[in-house]
C-alpha cells in the first residue's frame, strides 16, 4: 500500500476517532465509521475509486448525520433553557432531514429553516421593547405620584403627559412600523412576558410587572 | 429618495464581488441564475426603498441573503465537481494548493474584521501547516487533531480569549460577569479534558456557552437595575441639598439661559419637588427589590461601583448623604447646618473622588 493512500486511511480514522464515545455525535460516529471501514477495506486509491458510488452515498449520509447530531443537541439546549422559539429551528431541520437526498439539498433546507427561524427569533425579541421602557415609565410614575406643593403639580403632570405623548409618538411613528417590517400587523403581545425566556429577564415581582403592563398599554398604545 | 449609496454598498458589496467573481470565471447554470436573480432583487430593493431598516428587514424576510448564499455554495460545488471530473483523477497536491489558497484569500478578507488578529493567527497556523511539506490527507488529519479545522469558519475557540473575558470583567469590577465568564472557561476546560484531541467541539461549546449566558442574564439584569436605581436616589439627595446652597445660582444644574429669575425658579423646583420625587423612587426601589435606603450601602453593587469609580462620591460625602437623607421628605427644607456642610464639601472639592 502506498504512503499516500495509507495517509488517507489515517485521515478517515482521525475523523472517526473524533466522535468515538461522544454522546453528542452518535450518528456522526456511525457514519464516519462506515466511511473509514470502506476506505480501510481498499488497498489503493484505484480500488477506492472503484467504490466511488458507495463512497459518495456515505458522504451524503455523513453530512446528514452531522447536521442531525448538531441539531438534536441544539434543540435539547434550547429546550432546557426554555427558549422554545429558538428550538423551533432545530426541530424543523430534524423533521425534514430524513427526506434529504443530496448535500446541496441538505444545505438549502438547513439554510431556509435557519433563515425562517432567525425571523421568528427577531419577532419574538421585539417584546424586549417593554423592559427597555422601564426607565421612562418610572419617570412617568414619579411625575404623576409625587407629593409636591400644589403650585408645581400642573408642571409635574405636564412632564408626565409629555413623556406619555413622546412615548406614543415614538411607538406609533417609528417602533411599530419598524417591527412590522419583520411581521406585518405586529402588536406587543403582553402574554409573552409571562413566558420564562422573557419573564426571567425582567427582575421584578409579578405584582409590579402587572402594574407596569397596565402603564405600558397607555404609554405605548397600539 | 433611495437609501444612501454608502449604506447599500456596505451591505451589498460582498455579494456583488461574489457574483462578479463567478462572472469573471464564466460560471453559468441554474444555481448561477438563482444567484444573479437574488442579487438583482437586492439591487432593485436598494433603489426602490427609502428606509435602511425596512430594507434590511425586507432582505431578511424575503430570504435574499439565504437564496444568494445557498446558490453561491451550489455554484462553487458544481465548479469543483467539473474540475475533478475533467481531470479524471484526484491530484492531491493540487487539492492541497487549492485549499491553502482558499485560506490565504480568507486572510485578506479578514483585514477589516474587528477580531482580525486572533482569526488571522489561527488561519496562518493552518497555512503554515499546509506549507510544511506534508501531503493533503496528513494536512486534513492534523487539522482535526489540532482542532484547526474550524479556523475557516472563524469559530475556532481560543482559551486565551475566554481568559481575557474574565480579565476584563475583573478589571471593570463586574462580579456577575466575572462569575459567568469563569463558568464559561471552566466549561471549556472540562470539555477540552475529555475531547479526543484536546479541543472542545465548537458547536457543543457554543451551545453550552448559550446555556451559561442564559442562566446568568437574569442576575446581570437585576444587578444593573439595582445600580441604576440607587444611583438615581443618591443623585436626587445630592441635588436636593445643593439646591439650598449659596453656590446653587451659579451651578450648571440650575443655571438657565433665560436669566436669573428662571435660574431661581429651577432651584425652587428642585428644593420643593425632589423630596417627593425621591420618595416615589425610593418606593419603586423597595417594591422592585425589597431594598431600603440603608440597604444600598451594604449591597455588593455599592462597594463594587465605588471601587470601579463608576460611583464617584467620596467616602465622606456618602456619609454626608446619609445624614441628609432623613430630611429629604416632601414639604421639608434642609437644616442650615447641613447646607453649610454641603457648601464646605463643594468649596473643598470633596464631593467627588479626584
Amino acid at each position: 500500500m502506498d504512503t499516500l493512500f495509507n495517509d488517507y486511511i489515517l485521515y478517515y480514522k482521525a475523523r472517526m476517532k473524533r466522535w468515538e464515545n461522544s454522546n453528542t455525535y452518535p450518528h456522526s460516529y456511525e457514519s464516519e465509521k462506515a466511511i473509514y471501514e470502506l476506505v480501510a477495506s481498499c488497498s489503493s486509491m484505484e480500488d477506492l475509486q472503484n467504490k466511488a458510488d458507495q463512497f459518495r452515498a456515505l458522504t451524503v449520509q455523513n453530512a446528514i448525520a452531522l447536521v442531525k447530531d448538531q441539531e438534536i443537541f441544539r434543540k435539547q439546549v434550547y429546550e432546557d433553557c426554555k427558549e422554545f422559539i429558538r428550538a423551533k429551528g432545530p426541530a424543523a431541520v430534524l423533521e425534514k432531514i430524513e427526506e434529504m437526498r443530496s448535500d446541496m439539498e441538505l444545505v438549502e433546507m438547513v439554510n431556509r429553516v435557519h433563515q425562517k427561524n432567525s425571523i421568528e427569533i427577531t419577532v419574538d425579541q421585539l417584546v424586549s421593547f417593554f423592559y427597555s421602557d422601564f426607565v421612562a415609565m418610572e419617570n412617568i410614575e414619579v411625575y404623576q405620584q409625587a407629593s409636591i406643593p400644589e403650585e408645581w403639580k400642573k408642571e409635574s403632570e405636564g412632564y408626565a403627559q409629555d413623556a406619555m405623548e413622546s412615548g406614543k409618538k415614538l411607538w406609533q411613528e417609528t417602533q411599530l412600523p419598524e417591527a412590522r417590517n419583520w411581521q406585518p400587523g405586529w402588536t406587543l403581545n403582553y402574554d409573552l412576558l409571562q413566558e420564562e425566556r422573557h419573564r426571567r429577564l425582567i427582575p421584578i415581582n409579578d405584582i409590579e410587572l402587572e402594574k407596569k403592563i397596565a402603564l405600558h398599554k397607555k404609554y405605548k398604545p397600539a | 429618495m433611495p437609501i444612501e449609496k454608502t449604506y447599500t454598498d456596505a451591505m451589498l458589496g460582498t455579494f456583488r464581488n461574489m457574483l462578479q467573481e463567478c462572472k469573471d470565471k464564466k460560471m453559468s447554470g441554474e444555481a448561477f441564475d438563482k444567484m444573479a436573480a437574488a442579487m438583482s432583487r437586492m439591487e432593485a430593493l436598494a433603489l426602490e426603498m427609502n428606509d435602511l431598516g425596512a430594507f434590511s428587514a425586507k432582505m431578511a424576510t424575503e430570504g435574499l441573503f439565504t437564496d444568494f448564499s445557498t446558490a453561491y455554495g451550489a455554484v462553487l460545488a458544481e465548479e469543483g465537481q467539473k474540475k475533478y471530473t475533467s481531470s479524471g483523477t484526484y491530484d492531491d497536491d493540487k487539492l492541497l494548493q487549492q485549499t491553502l489558497s482558499g485560506y490565504e484569500n480568507s486572510l485578506v478578507q479578514l483585514n477589516n474584521h474587528p477580531d482580525k488578529e486572533r482569526l488571522q493567527a489561527s488561519i496562518q497556523n493552518v497555512i503554515d501547516l499546509g506549507r510544511s511539506g506534508i501531503n493533503y490527507p496528513t494536512f486534513l488529519r492534523l487539522l482535526i487533531e489540532k482542532g484547526l479545522d474550524k479556523a475557516m469558519e472563524g469559530s475556532i475557540i481560543s482559551r486565551e480569549a475566554l481568559e481575557k473575558d474574565i480579565h476584563w470583567a475583573a478589571e471593570l469590577i463586574l462580579p456577575v460577569y466575572e462569575k459567568r465568564n469563569r463558568e464559561i472557561l471552566a466549561k471549556y476546560d472540562e470539555m477540552a479534558a475529555v475531547a479526543v484531541f484536546g479541543v472542545p467541539d465548537s458547536i457543543v461549546f457554543s451551545m453550552e456557552r448559550f446555556r451559561i449566558d442564559s442562566a446568568f442574564q437574569p442576575a446581570i439584569n437585576k444587578y444593573q437595575a439595582i445600580i441604576d436605581r440607587w444611583g438615581r436616589l443618591l443623585e436626587l439627595v445630592h441635588d436636593w441639598i445643593d439646591a439650598h446652597t449659596s453656590f446653587a445660582p451659579y451651578d450648571e444644574r440650575w443655571v438657565s439661559l433665560g436669566g436669573m429669575e428662571m435660574t431661581k425658579r429651577n432651584i425652587k423646583y428642585c428644593k420643593e419637588c425632589y423630596p417627593g420625587y425621591f420618595k416615589v423612587r425610593e418606593d419603586i426601589f423597595n417594591r422592585y427589590f425589597a431594598m431600603q435606603w440603608d440597604d444600598v450601602f451594604v449591597h455588593e453593587s455599592f462597594s463594587n461601583e465605588r471601587k470601579a469609580r463608576r460611583c464617584m462620591y467620596t467616602d465622606a460625602y456618602i456619609e454626608f448623604l446619609k445624614e441628609v437623607y432623613p430630611h429629604c421628605k416632601p414639604f421639608s427644607t434642609a437644616p442650615p447646618e447641613l447646607i453649610a456642610k454641603a457648601e464646605q464639601y463643594h468649596n473643598d472639592k470633596a464631593v467627588f473622588i479626584k
